[in-house]
């Protein structure tokens, strides 16, 4: 789908139009951290507080617990303001403009801190992260890669890129893949792909099953084996590949909150009849063998 | 002071805390009828941590009671009948198949109906789709089968009917009834015998159908739909020509056939001596004829079985059919009479051409310078009640009544000549009499409960009761009469009379029980209470004679009694499959009793996959005899018992098949020897005792021969070609023939049989049949001598060799066009039949009938004895129109 800038606009002023900005709570903040001065950046200590993500909000704490240990890169030679995760399985940060991201452990994202909330707010991002981006229409939100550019204005989002790959989930909102001076939109609960040379590939995706690294949860609606499969590949690099190349053909219908992919695998493997079987002490790859049940 | 308060707040709050606990993990769910994965859904949606295979789940809808509950509690109510339990994985729950369901084995039982009519189906086949296991409903309609637990599929299959598939999960032995939806507008496919592709006890159904839609396309003389007609082109099953003198399975005689209506012992099955069927086709639904391998439920007879079964009446629509053929008009209603429950149905036919016949005859002699007439009076009526009892139980009652009155009068006199002797004048005259009177009645009741004890035991109780009455009388003269003084110049006079009355309560029971993989137990009990009165008078004096003398109360009857029980084991070993039977009896008449044992024997295995292979050995008893007469040229059938001087028929038959099936056509060979013992025959021209026992004479048989058949059962040509060679002898003492063998009167060297059946369009077929046998074996007299013996007795035919005079050979062809019509929204079908019976107008013999005429010669009057040959029809049309209208869709095709 291709959109012009007054596209762009009209949903951006469409986005969020009943939310209330808790305006003192944000001179609040801003004012906080013009007193402690430096850079804006912080781990966010909150986050939300579902029952059912309590296992990552006890995470979530160990990490606000233990900022100081957190890396947080920065190189005054180009300006940029790196941040990352190096060893978390997610870490939470604010951003100048005052929208929130979450990057899954090996993230990074970059911005320049000179230009960053200016005319745009630009920034690259390598790995996984979720995106909760503050609503301004005046300063596009813009993630660049090399596939494509990332619009937003003011949503919710779980971005992946891989080197030759941007792959954008929405969870609230919507947000405008370019390539090529193409451009797409992606709604919330659909996903959008992009890959140098190759069209852009706009899917629902009613689950949000891409947000299960943070989630941690994974919901299936007749989803054949090799997609669920997928899942654990693009939330937490987990690989898993058939014994002898025999692939198993089932759909699983159903709802994880565990969190624990390999529990998850495990249990979605038996539903299959198959072996789950971890070829090292990763956990990041499995081989999957056994009968196929019919 | 503070730790003993924080530790009793902490033991109060527990409870509290536990609770809570609980109360987050439970569902709730609304009370309706809902799908299996909607109900899953909703779970999932409500929180829970569920996950199953939506490719595997059963799409079932479940009854959901409604309310809240944890989630373990509601899988389990979700669950129930389907072949899934659930599991606590390691991230939550998963729903999976059971495993403990596959590799155990439950029964599956039942009964297969017409879904339209709720007729029970007879032989159809029920087999497992993932498994090679297969079964057939037995003649109630009722099945068993093991099938292995867990999700299955059943497919069903009958002629006529479209198949059957049906899914299920088995948890447990389960009750499944198959309704089967009329095929209307599928040609119907002639079936012969089981087809081969049948699994398992398939290979063992040794009987071969005939249907009653396959009855209706092949047409009858008159238009008269005759399923033994049909019966007839089968290879190994012959009779005299048209069909006079019953039907003769494989050099047996009429007498061996064991005929069941209903379970019930029948002793006669035609009318006119075998012309037309009793049975009329409206009211069977098909008639199982057994050559060989015939199962140890059936006893009594040593020949074949012909094991006719009614039709239940239609349990949900009324129905009404109204017929007319060229001979009968017939006259059918069925419905319900607790819709789904009870239903009855009534078919009648009367024979008004015996009407016609009077006249017609009358007029007839009346040319032929005679005087008198023929009539004939036939009727017969079925009435069935059938009704469930109770959720296992049904109870079926069945009346039969079918009548054949006879009576041929005829009388000639003509003036021979004129001479005078001195003052006298003496006038002679040819006073030529004819007067045969026939009678014959047959009642058949029946009463009995189907009951299903459990999923393996099928069992049927019957009280029955059979009746025979017949009544022959006979008088013949040719005589020369002085007519001034009358009085008997010379001449020859004969008369007979003969009658029998049989009566045949029976109580019986017949279970089936399945044991699984291991196979199929059958197993009965039968008692047996018989009351014959044979009565047989004749002699070269006036019948009045006989009639005046004969009482039958004085005649000695017998009051034989029998008791059966019999068992068989039908089951897999290896690639053969078996089935071991064995039938016990004791007869008990005038103080002697006759036990017996009859072994039955049939294996069947595979040689390709299209080919298979059959043997067997039966051992069979027949404590009853059935005398034949044919001297007199009408039929005189006696039953006897079985008495301390006449010991009962014995047979046995070896006989094997092989049967390969090639796409649409089947091949078939066969090959059988029998061996006859006890068997019973008037001795030579000896019919002239009051007392029957003393003058029979017993001797033994064999018959052998080779079947061929080739036959095609799909496309619009159908039909069969069968040739058989066949030989059967008689043996009996020095009283009959010498001593010396002779062929059996109905040993038939060589058949050919040709049925084809062209479909000319959806509902309409062209079937022409036709049919070649060797001639009979005829004891053909040239002189008749006075007995030395008996002179007042009839005299004797002086016949060289018995049945050594062979008739000229016996071939037919009929054609007959039958075609159904009805609009798609009526309510009414017509059924019409066109035919030509006999069409090339051949005159096959009966019989040759001897006529003394006198003529003058040297002033003195002579005889001379002229034959002439008896046959039955010649070229006849065939009409037949049956309107049916009923509540219903219209009936299926061939109705």
């Amino acid at each position: 789908m291709s959109l012009n800038n007054d596209d762009i606009d009209r949903l951006v002023i469409g986005y969020r139009e009943e939310f209330t900005p808790d305006v003192e709570q944000g001179l609040h903040r801003l004012r906080r951290s013009l007193r402690e001065g430096g850079t804006v950046v912080r781990p966010i200590q909150s986050a939300p507080k579902s029952t059912s993500r309590r296992t990552f909000l006890g995470i979530a704490a160990a990490v606000a617990l233990l900022v100081g240990c957190l890396s947080i890169f920065y190189f005054n030679q180009d300006n940029r303001t790196y941040l990352s995760n190096p060893d978390r399985a997610f870490a939470m940060f604010d951003l100048p403009d005052g929208s929130q991201l979450t990057l899954q452990q090996g993230a990074t994202v970059s911005y320049d801190a000179d230009t960053y909330n200016t005319a745009t707010r630009d920034l690259t991002l390598a790995g996984q992260a979720y995106f909760e981006v503050q609503p301004d229409a005046a300063r596009p939100f813009l993630v660049q890669h090399a596939a494509g550019v990332l619009r937003v204005t003011g949503t919710a989002f779980n971005l992946r890129t891989e080197s030759d790959l941007l792959e954008v989930e929405v969870s609230e909102g919507a947000v405008i893949l370019e390539q090529n001076g193409k451009r797409m939109q992606v709604a919330a609960r659909e996903c959008g792909l992009l890959a140098p040379g190759q069209p852009m590939v706009h899917k629902p995706a009613p689950n949000l099953n891409h947000h299960a690294w943070r989630t941690g949860e994974l919901k299936f609606d007749h989803t054949p084996i090799d997609e669920v499969l997928s899942y654990f590949y693009d939330n937490w690099s987990i690989e898993c590949t058939w014994a002898e190349g025999a692939a198993c053909d089932y759909t699983v219908s159903g709802k994880y909150q565990s969190g624990d992919a390999g529990a998850v695998l495990s249990d979605i493997a038996k539903l299959g009849g198959a072996t789950l079987t971890p070829m090292d002490d990763s956990g990041k790859r499995y081989t999957l063998s056994g009968p196929c049940t019919e | 002071m503070l730790r003993p308060l924080l530790l009793l707040f902490v033991l109060a709050a527990a409870p509290i805390l536990l609770v809570a606990q609980s109360e987050a993990d439970r569902y709730t769910l609304p009370r309706r009828v809902m799908p299996l994965e909607e109900a899953l859904i909703r779970l999932t949606e409500a929180g829970a941590d569920l996950s199953y295979r939506p490719d595997q789940l059963p799409r079932v809808a479940v009854r959901v009671p409604g309310g809240t509950r944890n989630l373990e509690r509601w899988l389990q109510i979700l669950l129930r009948g389907t072949e899934f339990s659930y599991h606590r994985g390691a991230a939550g729950y998963l729903i999976l198949l059971d495993p403990h369901l596959h590799g155990r084995s439950f029964n599956l039982y039942g009964t297969v109906t017409d879904a339209q009519s709720g007729e029970r189906l007879i032989g159809a086949s029920i087999q497992a789709v993932s498994a090679a296991a297969g079964t057939q409903t037995n003649e109630y309609g009722f099945y068993t089968l093991p099938v292995e637990g867990g999700r299955q599929s059943l497919r069903v299959t009958y002629v006529g009917y479209f198949p059957l598939e049906v899914e299920f999960v088995l948890r447990s032995d389960s009750l499944l009834n198959l309704p089967l939806q009329p095929n209307l507008e599928l040609p119907q496919i002639i079936v012969t015998a089981t087809d081969m592709v049948d699994p398992g006890s398939a290979k063992l159904e040794t009987g071969t159908r005939i249907g009653h839609a396959e009855v209706a396309q092949l047409g009858g003389p008159g238009g008269e739909d005759d399923p033994l007609q049909l019966a007839r082109l089968l290879p190994g099953v012959t009779s005299g020509s048209d069909g006079v003198g019953g039907i003769f399975i494989r050099g047996s005689e009429a007498g061996h056939n064991l005929i069941l209506l209903d379970g019930v012992p029948v002793y006669s099955l035609s009318h006119a001596g075998g012309l037309l069927s009793m049975f009329s086709n409206q009211a069977i639904r098909r008639i199982d004829l057994y050559k060989d391998a015939v199962p140890a439920r059936f006893g009594g007879r040593i020949g074949g079985v012909l094991d006719v079964h009614t039709r239940d009446g239609n349990l949900y629509e009324n129905e009404f059919t109204l017929g007319t053929t060229l001979l009968s008009s017939q006259v059918a209603a069925e419905g319900p009479i607790r819709e789904g429950e009870s239903s009855f149905l009534l078919t009648g036919r009367y024979f008004w051409a015996g009407r016609l016949l009077r006249q017609f005859s009358e007029s007839y002699k009346a040319n032929r310078g005679r005087s008198g007439h023929t009539d004939y009076d036939v009727y017969d009526l079925n009435f069935k009640l059938n009704q469930r009892a109770g959720k296992r139980g049904r109870v079926y009652l069945s009346l039969f009544r079918g009548v054949d009155d006879y009576t041929n009068l005829s009388y000639m006199s003509d003036t021979l000549e004129r001479r005078v002797v001195g003052q006298t004048v003496f006038e002679n005259a040819q006073v030529t009499g004819r007067q045969e009177q026939s009678s014959w009645s047959t009642t058949v009741a029946a009463l009995r409960y189907n009951h299903v004890f459990n999923d393996r035991t099928f069992g049927n109780f019957r009280l029955s009761y059979s009746n025979l009455d017949t009544e022959s009388a006979v008088e013949r003269y040719d005589s020369l009469v002085e007519r001034s003084q009358p009085r008997l110049d010379e001449g020859f006079i004969y008369s007979g009379y003969y009658a029998s009355g049989i009566k045949q309560f029976g109580l019986a029971f017949d279970g089936q029980y399945s044991a699984g993989p291991a196979g199929t137990f059958r197993f009965g009990i039968e008692a047996n209470a018989h009351t014959f009165t044979p009565a047989m008078y004749s002699g070269k004096v006036a019948l009045r004679t006989f009639i005046n003398e004969f009482d039958r109360q004085d005649d000695g009857s017998h009051r034989p009694l029998q008791f059966t029980a019999y068992g068989s084991q039908e089951g897999l070993f290896r690639s053969i499959h078996y089935r071991l039977g064995l039938r016990a009896s004791v007869w008990r008449n005038t103080g002697r009793s006759y036990p017996s044992l009859s072994p039955r024997l049939v294996f069947s295995g595979p040689i390709t996959a299209s080919s298979d292979w059959q043997a067997s050995y039966d051992r069979s008893v027949q404590p009853v005899h059935l005398l034949n007469s044919f001297i007199i040229g009408m039929p005189s059938d006696l039953w006897v018992p079985a008495t301390a001087d006449i010991a009962p028929a014995t047979a046995q038959q070896w006989s094997s098949k092989w049967r390969k099936q090639l796409r649409g056509w089947k091949l078939e060979a066969g090959a059988y020897y029998k061996r006859m013992r006890n068997l019973v025959t008037y001795a030579e021209g000896s019919q002239t005792s009051t007392n029957w026992s003393s003058n029979l004479s017993q001797g033994r048989g064999r018959a052998y021969g080779l079947e061929t058949m080739v036959q095609r059962s799909r496309g619009k040509l159908r039909g069969w070609l069968s040739y058989t060679l066949a030989r059967s002898q008689r043996t009996f003492g020095r009283e009959i023939n010498q001593g010396e063998t002779f062929p059996f009167r109905y040993d038939r060297r060589h058949a050919i049989n040709l049925l084809l059946i062209y479909q000319l369009g959806e509902r309409t077929t062209l079937t022409g049949s036709w049919r070649f046998e060797t001639g009979l074996a005829y004891s053909l007299s040239t002189e008749v001598v006075e007995n030395p013996l008996d002179p007042v007795g009839p005299d004797l035919p002086i016949v060289e060799r018995r049945n050594g005079f062979r008739l000229k050979p016996n071939h037919r062809l009929d054609l007959n066009l039958h075609t159904v019509l009805s609009k798609p929204d009526s309510k009414f079908t017509h059924a019409i039949d066109v035919g030509l019976y006999n069409t090339y107008n051949r005159r096959n013999p009966v019989y040759y009938e001897t006529q003394l005429d006198y003529s003058v010669v040297d002033n003195q009057p002579v005889s001379t004895q002229n034959y002439f040959q008896i046959y039955v029809a010649p070229v006849l049309p065939s009409l037949s129109y049956q309107l049916t209208f009923g509540s219903g869709p219209p009936p299926d095709f061939g109705r």
